[in-house]
């Protein structure tokens, strides 16, 4: 066994001789006492604040959600909701007007992109009708 | 006191008897407070954890499992009580030499073989972190089994080893210079 060792097992021994003192034994013994006698804190407090925080976390999370929807919809100036299902009345009785020049656009129509592209179409068509 | 008498005066504490209690406690107590001044190095600090661990076992006596010794119970609240003190007054700095002890009022009313115990203790485990304190102190000081430290402190043996072979290594480090 070399010093360090030697000298590290004194320690050891110094402190384990040594027996921390209570200050007022007998004090504490009845404060222990006294204060033991109390009702343990009960969890359902706590439980229903956990449950409170849940709750209320989801319905912030679900009424942010709700909010963004609405605003980007003001953003955009028409709802989206309504985008969405509402019909565009100018643009059908565009496709009208040129499935009855010629029923075979009226086919077609749903490939037609831009007016240059109708116009295109129609140049094309007129032209193949009149060679037939 | 053997153990039968443990188990009866258990058995008693469950039927809410508080003179069982009491003999318990008189049993106990210093076993308690000899570790968490060990640990802590402070009267004040040391009697508050010595109340909060016979409360606690007071309040949760239906959960202790005698397959274990009740000892190893008392040892098991007792470290991880002191071990979260431990955190709590390293997050807010205040551990070391000076922090602790040499100023505080408490000083003053210990006695001699407190503040020698308390120097011993600070000046050896100043850098130690809770663990390999808590490791320290329940192996080689009260010289519990690794087996027994590892129930007290849910750590696995490895982990405990090496937490010890750390503690001992800046120990003896700080010894060397007095060879």
């Amino acid at each position: 066994m070399n010093e360090v060792d030697k000298s590290y097992n004194d320690l050891l021994s110094k402190i384990r001789g040594i027996q921390p003192e209570i200050i007022d034994s007998s004090a504490l013994t009845e404060r222990i006492m006294k204060n033991m006698t109390l009702p343990a804190p009960s969890r359902k407090p706590r439980l229903l604040a956990r449950y409170f925080l849940w709750a209320s976390s989801v319905a912030c999370f679900f009424f942010a959600v709700l909010f963004y929807s609405q605003y980007s919809e003001t953003k955009a100036g028409i709802p989206q909701s309504q985008a969405k299902f509402e019909p565009n009345f100018s643009r059908l009785s565009q496709l009208h007007e040129i499935r009855q020049d010629t029923p075979a656009l009226g086919q077609l129509n749903c490939l037609i992109r831009s007016r240059e592209q109708k116009k295109e179409m129609r140049k094309a068509l007129f032209h193949t009708s009149n060679k037939e | 006191m053997n153990s039968i008498q443990i188990d009866q005066y258990i058995k008693l504490c469950l039927q809410g008897d508080t003179n069982a209690f009491r003999h318990l406690l008189s049993e106990y107590q210093q076993m308690v407070y000899t570790l968490a001044f060990r640990m802590l190095c402070n009267e004040t600090d040391a009697e508050d954890v010595t109340q909060d661990v016979f409360i606690k076992v007071w309040q949760n006596i239906g959960k202790y499992n005698n397959t274990y010794k009740f000892s190893t119970w008392l040892y098991k609240i007792t470290a991880n009580l002191c071990y979260d003190r431990l955190r709590s007054v390293k997050n807010k700095e205040q551990v070391g030499l000076s922090g602790l002890t040499i100023n505080s009022d408490t000083d003053i009313l210990g006695s001699i073989h407190n503040k020698e115990l308390k120097a011993l203790i600070l000046q050896t485990t100043e850098r130690l972190t809770p663990k390999q304190k808590q490791v320290f102190i329940l192996s080689d000081i009260e010289e519990l089994d690794i087996k027994e430290i590892s129930i007290i402190t849910q750590m696995s043996p490895s982990q405990i080893k090496s937490n010890l072979y750390l503690a001992r290594k800046y120990i003896k480090s700080k010894l060397k210079p007095y060879e």
